[in-house]
Parts: structure tokens; sequence; C-alpha cells
């Protein structure tokens, strides 16, 4: 198999005397979704964490396309390629949506073609009439929907999305699956969600963590990763 | 739509100022001069309070270098005030940098402090070489050395001040207005809002913040060096710690808009602590604190609240 775009090797997080992740390893490779599922208190957004560079880890080594990135500050692991969406999405609050968008491309993209793409990206998400609206008025689901486009307009290889579902109404979450299938034909998405169809029906393989651990890693149709879904859920609740 | 009536109001204000002056009083005339000085410092500490969300309690030291450089070069070097203004502005500017180097690492509270620290320092090497500063008391500017008595011939001393202060005022409102519009004021605003996110999208947020600082201490030392040059006259009072509370208040009361807040937030507390001069015996800052209450109080509410969050979430 190709070399993976990220790997973590026996990466180990505690928080106080809180255990958050203990001894997790993972490869993702270039395209394609990787699940992740697990209750609350799991580790999931430490993991995110610690993949983006907000979070430095107790043990254990991060790897970006073959390079050591464990001591890399979360600005220099964007540069490289790595993006994050927030389980709480973070944009400025006090610029419009088309200038959120804007700091988000302009250092990728040269100053001509910028309002090209800006719009493109509004197309694709369905943030083009609301372009000049000050992003302090967007609901719940349009500020996802901007984040995201946030991060895609940065370009990155890698997109870590922290429950990109959470407080999105039933329509809005196809809506975001459409997107999302797509995004993943050209880049490598971590998807980190508590809804577990929504995870299945886009992942190409799933983690399932429980107190800090990967306690399962498989395709979603294994029996294996199913019963430590069903498991991990039943004991979380 | 709001942002555009704001810098519209930040243009007709100096038209404004200039216009109401033939009508005033010759005390207020005085009293108004002085205010727009002070009013290019309130941009000033606005750069970096307001539009980055960065509280200093040390922008009297940036004042100060800027009146100091000014006045010791007038003073000590040759009586030329065009000069002289250069001087003050480039050691403000040489301040902040330095001062910024240092501050904008470490955030919220102990940014507050380093920045006090760093002012009080400043304050007290004023006062330690005051053979060379005149200490407490001062300098005096000989005539031909200042900006009045560069204007001499064609202006009265009092009209000399007015318009020289509000010449400086509006080139600052032009520039902060644009700033605020441009590419450079999203960052800044953006900064305050989510360091870092700005931070994740690939931004050095330290670079920004240094350059916010920096243009906030070369304004707050434009005002120093005018004061200096239209008064004749430089003093360590200015350097102490009063004068690095004064603007905070008066951004907190001139309200969100900084095209024009900060102007009005000095012009509000100014004025009426010089009507209540004869009541409360000048306390400057009593009246300030009464018009923070107030503004607390009314529909500033929140927007005072959230740059004070702000200013103090970083950590
Ligand atoms: N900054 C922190 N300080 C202290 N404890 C923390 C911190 N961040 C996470 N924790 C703890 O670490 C554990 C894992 O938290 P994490 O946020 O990674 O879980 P999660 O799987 O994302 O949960 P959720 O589904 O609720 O988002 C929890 O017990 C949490 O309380
Ligand atoms: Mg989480």
């Amino acid at each position: 198999m190709a070399s993976p775009l990220l790997s973590l090797q026996g990466v180990s997080k505690s928080f106080g005397g809180v255990q958050a992740l203990s001894d997790v390893s993972l490869r993702v490779y270039d395209s394609g979704v990787l699940g992740i599922i697990g209750p609350n208190g799991a580790g999931k957004s430490t993991l995110a964490g610690i993949i983006v560079g907000a979070l430095k880890p107790d043990r254990g080594k991060v790897f970006f396309r073959g390079r050591e990135i464990t001591n890399l500050t979360v600005r220099e692991r964007a540069a490289l390629g790595v993006a994050h969406t927030h389980q709480i999405p973070r944009v400025f609050q006090s610029l419009t949506v088309y200038e959120n968008l804007e700091l988000a491309a302009s250092r990728r993209v040269s100053r001509r073609d910028l309002d090209g793409i800006i719009r493109e990206a509004a197309e694709k998400l369905g943030l083009n009439g609301l372009l000049e609206l000050g992003a302090s008025q967007l609901s719940s689901g349009q500020l996802r929907l901007l984040e995201i486009g946030m991060a895609l307009l940065s370009q990155p290889l890698l997109l870590v999305m922290d429950e990109p579902t959470q407080g999105l109404a039933g329509l809005e979450v196809n809506y975001l699956s459409n997107i999302l299938r797509s995004l993943s034909e050209r880049l490598a998405i971590i998807l980190i969600d508590h809804r577990v169809d929504f995870v299945a029906s886009l992942s190409n393989r799933v983690a399932v963590m429980s107190r800090g651990r990967v306690v399962g890693l498989g395709r979603i149709g294994d029996v294996e990763v199913v019963e430590k879904i069903e498991a991990v859920y039943m004991r979380g609740a | 739509m709001r942002v555009k009536i704001s810098a519209l109001a930040a243009l007709v204000a100096p038209l404004a100022l200039a216009a109401v002056y033939p009508l005033l009083p010759e005390y207020q005339r005085a009293l108004m001069s002085r205010v727009l000085i002070l009013s290019i410092y309130s941009y000033g500490y606005a750069v970096c309070f307001q539009m980055i969300g960065l509280m200093s309690l040390g922008h009297a030291a940036l004042f100060a270098s800027g009146m100091y450089g000014a006045g010791l070069y007038a003073f000590y070097v040759s009586p030329d005030p065009l000069a002289a203004l250069l001087v003050g502005v480039a050691a403000s500017t040489l301040l902040s940098i330095l001062f910024g180097l240092v501050s904008t690492r470490v955030g919220g509270s102990y940014f507050m402090i380093g920045t006090l620290l760093a002012s009080q320092a400043l304050y007290l090497a004023a006062l330690h070489f005051n053979e060379v500063t005149g200490g407490e008391q001062g300098l005096v500017l000989k005539k031909e050395a200042t900006i009045v008595g560069a204007l001499g011939p064609l202006l009265s001393e009092l009209d000399a001040r007015y318009f020289t202060s509000l010449a400086a005022l509006t080139i600052v409102i032009v520039c902060v207005t644009i700033l605020s519009h441009s590419r450079l004021g999203r960052l800044f605003h953006a900064l305050r809002d989510d360091e870092g996110k700005l931070e994740a999208l690939g931004y050095n947020t330290s670079a920004l913040k240094l350059v916010a600082f920096t243009i906030s201490g070369a304004l707050s030392g434009a005002s120093g060096a005018l004061q200096a040059l239209l008064y004749g006259y430089i003093g360590a009072g200015y350097a102490g710690i009063l004068n690095s509370v004064e603007p905070v208040l008066w951004v907190l009361v001139g309200g969100p808009y900084i095209q024009v807040g900060p102007l009005l937030g000095c012009l509000a507390v100014n004025l009426l602590s010089d009507l209540a001069r004869g009541l409360l015996r000048g306390h400057v800052l009593t009246v300030g604190a009464g018009l923070v209450a107030f503004a607390f109080a009314t529909g500033r509410l929140r927007w005072a609240y959230r740059l004070l969050g702000v200013s103090r979430g970083r950590g």
C-alpha cells in the first residue's frame, strides 16, 4: 500500500488526571473518509487537536507526508495542508461571509482569481445568497457551512471535521453528506461524528473510540466494527 | 451599510469642528485645541484596544516618547518644529516596536502588566534624568522652536493651535478610516474575534499584533509630539499612569465605530470633566468612570463587555 498521508504512532495525552488518549495509532491515506465514532468523552476532539497541532501529545509521534510534525504549530501544519472544522464552529464574527472566505483563501490564491474562487465555493456550499451578510447573523447550519468553506478555501490535503452535524437539521445533514462525498474524492477527511448512519454512509473506514483508545478499526461492513460500535454506545449510554 | 455611515460621519466630523470654531468663546477654543490633540492619541489607542482587542496600560510611555523626542530635539538640537515632529514620531515608533516585540508575545493580563511596567520604567527614567528632561517641572521650548512660533506670522496662537491639531486629526481620521476598511483592518478584526482561528488559517498573528501596536504607538507619539510643539512644554507628568488610563475611558465611551468613536469619546470625557471642574475639582477619572458606567448601563453594554472580555480572555 502507498505511504500514508497522516500517521499517528502511540499517541497519549492526559489533562490533569484524565487520560484523554492512550496509545492511539492511526493511518490516513490521500483521499477518502476515515470516520471516528465514539461516545462523549471518548477522546475524539482531543485526537483532532493532536492532529491539527492545537494540542501536543504527552507521548507518541505524528507524521504528515512522511515528515514528523509532532512539534509543529497549528500555523505550520496549516501551511502543510492540514485544516480543521470545530465542534463549535469558529468564524470571524465581525466580518461578512465574503470577508471570512476571503481571509481563508487569500493565503493560497492570487488576488486576480480570488473573487471567482470565493464565489465558486460559496455556490457549492449554498452560501452565495449570504455573502454580504455578517457572520454573526448566520444560523448554526450556515455557520458550519461557512467554516467548512473556509477550510476548503485554504486548499488542504487533510480536513479534520469535529462533529459537523451537531446542531444541523435532517435536510441540512443530507446536504452536507453530498458535499462531503464529492470532496472526499479529492482530499482526505477525518470525520468525527455521533451519527453512526451519517458516518457510515460516507466513510471508507471507521475507527471506534472509547475511553481514549481506538477499540475497533475497519470497514463499516465488518461485523467486528459493528459490534464495537454497539458495545461502546451501550456502555457509554 | 452602518460601516459606510460611520465612515461618512468620520469625514464630516472635521468639517463640523472647523465650522464651529468661529462660534466658540476664547476659553472653549483653547480647550478644544487640547482635546483635538488628545483625540489623535485616542485614535492611536483605539487601533490597539478596539481593532485587535489588546488592552495596554502603558501607552503614556508611547505618548511621552513622541513628546520627549520632539521636545528634546527642539530644545537641544535644532529649533525646527517640522524636523522635531518627525523625530518625535520616529522615537515613538521605535519604542512601540520594542515594547511590542516583547509584550505582544504574551497575552491578556501579562500584556497589561508588561506594558504598565515598561511605561513606569520610562516615567522613572524621565524623572531620574531630570537634568536633561526637566523632570516633573519639565522644559519650556523657545517660541521659534514650536509650531505656533513657525505659524506666528500667519495665525494667532489660538488659531494656530486649533487648526494645526484639527489638520493633524483629520489626517489621522482619514488614515484610520481607510485602515479599518482595508485588508489589514479586516485581519485586525479577525485577530480580535479569534486569534487561534486566524493562526490556523496560516496567518502570523504575532506579526499582526506587532504591526497594530506599532501603528498605535506611532499615532500616540504623534499626539505627544504635537502637544510639545504646540504648547512649547514637555514634562514627565505626561508619562504617568493617569495618561495611560484615560484613553481606555475615551475608547470605551466612544462606542463601537472606530471611525468616529475615539473622537466622540475623547470629546465627551474631556468636555464633561471640564464642565464638572468646579464641582468635582476636575477629576477626569471620576467623570470618565461615570461615563463608562453610563455606557455599560445603556446600549453600549454588549459592545464594551465584549471588548473587555476579549482583552481579558487572551491568556
Ligand atoms: N482542555 C481539557 N482540560 C481538561 N480535560 C479535558 C480537556 N479536553 C478534554 N478533556 C477531557 O478529556 C476527555 C476526552 O475529551 P474529548 O473532548 O476529546 O472527548 P470527545 O470524544 O470529543 O467527546 P464529545 O463527543 O463530547 O465531543 C474528557 O474526559 C474530557 O473531559
Ligand atoms: Mg468532542
